[in-house]
């Protein structure tokens, strides 16, 4: 009997890089050429720019896309495959304080009022850009230490002040079928309160079978 | 022929196969397999959205599969689009997985789960009252038709996770309650199913509220028998279906089959055979 060795990237592909999406602004779209591959799966997740309510959660829309993406009568079907929507409650934030190596659980932060176990946060540099963003879990809390349910990918300096922030929203992964090209969309849409965000979706996608 | 998925719950993305015999009649499924955020979707891709209000919450806590409630009602799922001409024949069957904080609740506030119905106190459902019997208005039009001092089964410990479905067609005995799919109580079935006030899913805006959990919701438009209903308490999700491409899935071929326990790997089981 032959054995099936299923391939999936080791690497996860951008849809979306890591960037921010402003309230009001235009909605920022992503696509994923899956029409010579079996599937994917896709991960999307949203942090918080701020700390204030957002008045609507902001929407995130995974769509198979006809024709390639090309101009043709009818091959835009705005159903999604599946559709999420961002937290909106107001949240909390701080800053890293004293340096987080990374490979440990711990984040040590100025303050930790307004976390708690099971938030999920956002650690972004504290000049606002992305070079050492990452998501996690927050298993428990004590002062000034944020217990993370997994260790840290990048040490996070006293010097750079990381940003953390909790109300991040990060979706259960998608499975897509391949066999077309796959839009992901983030839409603020029409939200009246609440800061800019930073969003990013990425794919792990099923390439081949390899059978010997 | 099994479906895919059996007693997992699919990822968001799975396919519901109108083809399964399990999959009669579905109008609405919220799996709540989001994990996150405040959208919980109907995956029949029928639109029936739900989304979160207040304090209901992912559970065991963020990042979770399934749903908890706090109690107290000021909160809720809520969905927009209305179900109201979804029910051409008078029947209908809403079934939940869930599980009570506590058997009984010691406040009334803790004792609803918004059935589909408005949130006067003379019209709410209670799954159980303070007393520890039930009252059910879901589809029900007429605050003096909620069925009244309903005795639930000893056997079901409703701190545990089981299955709860209320089920309704026009005549006489054809509106029923089953835990676990055994039998409850049966009244008259009224002529029409009525879905009033908000359409909220789980707990409430006003002063009853859920405490406790939610693994996911099905909403039909027939009445399930004790045998189909059976059928979904060993298989709730078996109507759902792996996309298949790779032609080393031939027809016929199970899940059994699969080149890789991907199932396993990738989402929870239903938490009444992970002992959760």
């Amino acid at each position: 009997m032959a054995d099936v060795t299923p391939f999936f990237t080791d690497t996860p592909v951008e849809v979306l890089p890591a960037q921010t999406l402003t309230r009001a602004g235009t909605p920022l779209r992503g696509t994923l050429d899956l029409s010579n591959k079996y599937g994917a799966f896709l991960y999307c997740k949203i942090g918080r720019g701020g700390t204030s309510a957002l008045s609507a959660g902001i929407e995130v829309l995974i769509r198979r896309v006809l024709a390639n993406d090309a101009a043709a009568v009818g091959n835009i079907h705005s159903a999604p495959v599946a559709a999420f929507m961002g937290e909106t409650p107001a949240g909390s934030g701080t800053n890293v304080n004293v340096t987080s190596n990374s490979g440990q659980n711990n984040l040590q932060v100025a303050s930790v009022i307004g976390f708690a176990a099971g938030d999920l946060i956002m650690v972004q540099d504290g000049a606002g850009t992305f070079t050492r963003l990452e998501f996690h879990r927050v298993s428990r809390t004590q002062t000034g230490l944020l217990v993370l349910d997994r260790p840290l990918h990048f040490t996070h300096t006293s010097a750079q002040a990381d940003i953390v922030r909790n109300r991040a929203s990060i979706f259960a992964p998608v499975w897509v079928m391949g066999g077309s090209l796959v839009e992901v969309i983030f839409d603020y849409g029409a939200a009246t309160t609440g800061e800019v965000a930073v969003i990013a979706a990425h794919a792990q996608t099923y390439d081949k079978d390899v059978i010997t | 022929m099994r479906g895919e998925w059996g007693r997992t719950k699919p990822p968001p993305g799975a396919l519901l196969n109108r083809s399964d015999p399990r999959a009669r009649g579905i109008v609405a499924f919220w799996l709540a397999n989001e994990a996150s955020g405040r959208l919980v979707r109907d995956a029949t891709g029928n639109g029936f959205d739900g989304v979160f209000t207040g304090s209901l919450a992912w559970r065991p806590a963020a990042g979770g599969i399934g749903l908890r409630g706090p109690g107290g009602g000021a909160s809720g799922l809520t969905v927009s689009r209305s179900l109201t001409q979804r029910f051409p024949a008078g029947e209908a069957s809403l079934v939940f997985w869930l599980r009570r904080t506590a058997a009984t609740p010691a406040v009334p506030a803790d004792g609803g789960i918004c059935f589909l119905q408005d949130f006067s106190d003379i019209t709410y459902s209670y799954y159980p009252y303070t007393n520890g019997l039930a009252y059910f208005m879901t589809f029900r039009l007429g605050a003096a038709n909620r069925i009244n001092d309903i005795t639930l089964l000893s056997s079901v410990d409703r701190t545990q996770w089981h299955q709860l479905a209320i089920t309704t067609r026009p005549g006489t005995g054809n509106y029923r309650i089953y835990q676990n799919a055994q039998l409850v109580t049966a009244a008259t079935g009224q002529a029409a199913v009525t879905i009033t006030g908000t359409q909220m899913i789980i707990d409430s805006l006003s002063n009853q509220g859920f405490a406790g959990q939610v693994e996911s919701v099905l909403l039909a438009n027939v009445a399930y028998s004790a045998a189909e209903l059976s059928d979904l308490v060993e298989e709730p999700y078996s109507m759902f279906e792996w996309p298949r491409l790779s032609s080393v899935y031939t027809a016929g071929a199970g899940p059994a089959q699969r080149p890789w326990p991907i199932r396993q790997a990738a989402v929870p089981v239903h938490p009444r055979w992970a002992g959760q």
